[in-house]
């Protein structure tokens, strides 16, 4: 016997275990097809809500979203620097419906697990069989004392996720003058895209050296040192942006005046022109009301990983960045996730075990200007003793960035976009 | 709770040989479909990301396998092929040469 064999039959014994206590929800003669509700159409629901369609038409989907398209937070880097416009980010939800999903525009308001009904805005209750939540995640604005006031006055911003606040960054950094201050201050891991705010000072700083080449950028990282793809960056700074970008680890921002455009750290007070925060992030609201948001810290979502089935209400399923793991919050990982849950729950309606030991992949490329990138790509597998995804070894990130990994990278989103959306 | 290990494994040794592979058939399904964020969906890449859709089936295995072993340069393909066993790759080989 393979290891593969070995360790897919083992996990198969716990897995039917759990599975002799349910009963397939097709297995009632008569009965309707079973519905999934999607909450979200962000990276992770589209794709669930597609391959739901894809591997099993027999399956109803429904795909709540608000917003009237999509809106790409990964690129949304590339318009902060002034190589890529807006409206590249911008995908139409239109193909979605072709695959049988009916889209519902509207915002969810309450998740009742006992009744199977998700309320919505609009009005709407609507019954699932099986929920899948991606909501995305929200900020901790208030970890960062006067932010609101300063968000409000339009003088601060995270602009991590794409939106208004993008365009709002990149008119800031255009007005900005040279031998201006561009603050960046980021939140330690876990958060979304924790490569985004280095990314973030190397298109800004290729922007500063074409038209204001006086600038600086100091990045107040609460983090104890680059999280991701650090010789890269570092590398990419050195050679691309000498003394433009300074670094300052283990200074997480806990406060910002507006009136003096002020960013305070445990150890020092730190004046921009412009200043972005990346406050630190949780599950949003919804999860909490669902009582999805469930870890000791009341962040994050706790899962089985195998199924993406909530720890605490069943037939609740929670993908991409709310969940609590040790793989990235990414939109890669997201998509993945997507599949690795929209076949299980294909798996339980049909009464059978899902896939014991899914493996997951993780790739995302940086931008270090408008014709270089770094990328970074780690496997991992789950295990079903420890119950954790381990990752495997050789992965990691390039050292060095590449006119190659730029050209990879822009695949990698078209690529995306197409097996999400299209 | 010492029961339930003992019922489920009765269950699996009563499993036909059908069913295993249909589940090792599953689980390659969806370590494949994980390969097409990036190399396009159908495999059918829309940029500079190779297609892996009708490729020869042994060209796939050991283009695979050779970026395993570093024998072929890549940028982080090395790295996914690490995360991989030899036998998943040679099955994903056949699942995408099936590919249209």
């Amino acid at each position: 016997m393979n290891n593969t064999r070995r360790s897919f039959l083992q996990a198969s014994a716990a897995t039917l275990a759990s599975l002799a206590m349910s009963r397939p929800v097709l297995a009632s003669p008569g009965k309707a097809s079973p519905h999934v509700v999607v909450v979200g159409a962000g990276w992770g629901g589209a794709t669930c809500a597609k391959y739901l369609r894809l591997w099993d038409p027999g399956i109803r989907v429904t795909l709540i979203e608000p917003n009237a398209h999509f809106t790409s937070c990964p690129m949304s880097n590339w318009v902060v620097g002034g190589f890529q416009d807006y409206n590249y980010l911008i995908k139409s939800y239109d193909h979605l419906p072709k695959h049988g999903i009916k889209m519902v525009r509207d915002w969810v308001t309450g998740v009742d697990g006992e009744k199977q009904l998700v309320h919505t805005r609009g009005g709407h209750k609507i019954h699932y069989d099986r929920l899948v939540m991606a909501p995305g995640m929200e900020f901790m604005t208030e970890r960062v004392e006067g932010y609101a006031e300063g968000a409000q006055a339009q003088k601060v911003m995270h602009a991590f996720r794409a939106g208004p606040e993008t365009l709002l960054l990149r008119k800031q950094l255009e007005a900005m003058p040279d031998g201006g201050v561009f603050v960046i201050a980021s939140p330690p891991p876990p958060g979304r895209c924790v490569s985004g705010p280095y990314e973030r000072a190397c298109v800004a700083a290729h922007y500063f050296k074409q038209h204001k080449p006086k600038s600086k950028i100091i990045m107040l990282d609460g983090h104890i040192g680059v999280v991701s793809k650090g010789p890269m960056f570092k590398a990419a700074w050195k050679e691309l942006y000498p003394g433009m970008i300074e670094h300052r680890p283990n200074n997480l921002a806990v406060g910002f005046d507006h009136r003096t455009m002020t960013v305070s750290t445990e150890f020092e007070d730190v004046q921009g022109d412009v200043v972005n925060i990346i406050p630190l992030q949780r599950a949003p609201q919804i999860c909490k009301d669902a009582g999805l948001r469930n870890d000791a810290l009341d962040r994050w979502c706790r899962v089985d990983f195998v199924t993406y089935e909530s720890t605490s209400v069943p037939k609740v399923h929670v993908i991409g960045d709310p969940i609590m793991s040790n793989m990235p919050k990414s939109a890669h990982v997201s998509n993945n996730q997507a599949k690795i849950c929209a076949a299980a729950i294909i798996e339980l309606f049909h009464g059978r075990q899902p896939n014991p030991v899914p493996v997951i992949g993780s790739t995302s490329y940086s931008v270090t200007s408008d014709k270089t990138s770094g990328a970074i790509a780690v496997v991992m597998r789950y295990d079903p003793v420890n119950k954790v995804y381990v990752r495997q070894p050789q992965g990691g990130a390039n050292p060095l960035h590449s006119e190659l990994d730029f050209a990879y990278g822009l695949a990698w989103h078209e690529n995306m976009w197409a097996d999400a959306l299209g | 709770m010492q029961k339930m290990p003992c019922l489920a494994l009765a269950t699996l040794v009563a499993l036909p040989w059908a069913m295993a592979v249909q589940a090792s058939d599953l689980h390659i399904k969806i370590i494949a479909s994980t390969c097409l964020n990036c190399h396009g969906p159908g495999g059918h890449s829309l940029g500079a990301v190779p297609s892996l859709a009708g490729q020869d089936r042994e060209h796939l295995r050991t283009a695979m396998l050779e970026q395993k072993s570093g024998a072929r340069e890549t940028t982080v393909m090395r790295k996914y092929m690490n995360g991989y066993k030899d036998e998943e790759i040679a099955q994903l080989a056949e699942y995408f040469s099936k590919l249209k």
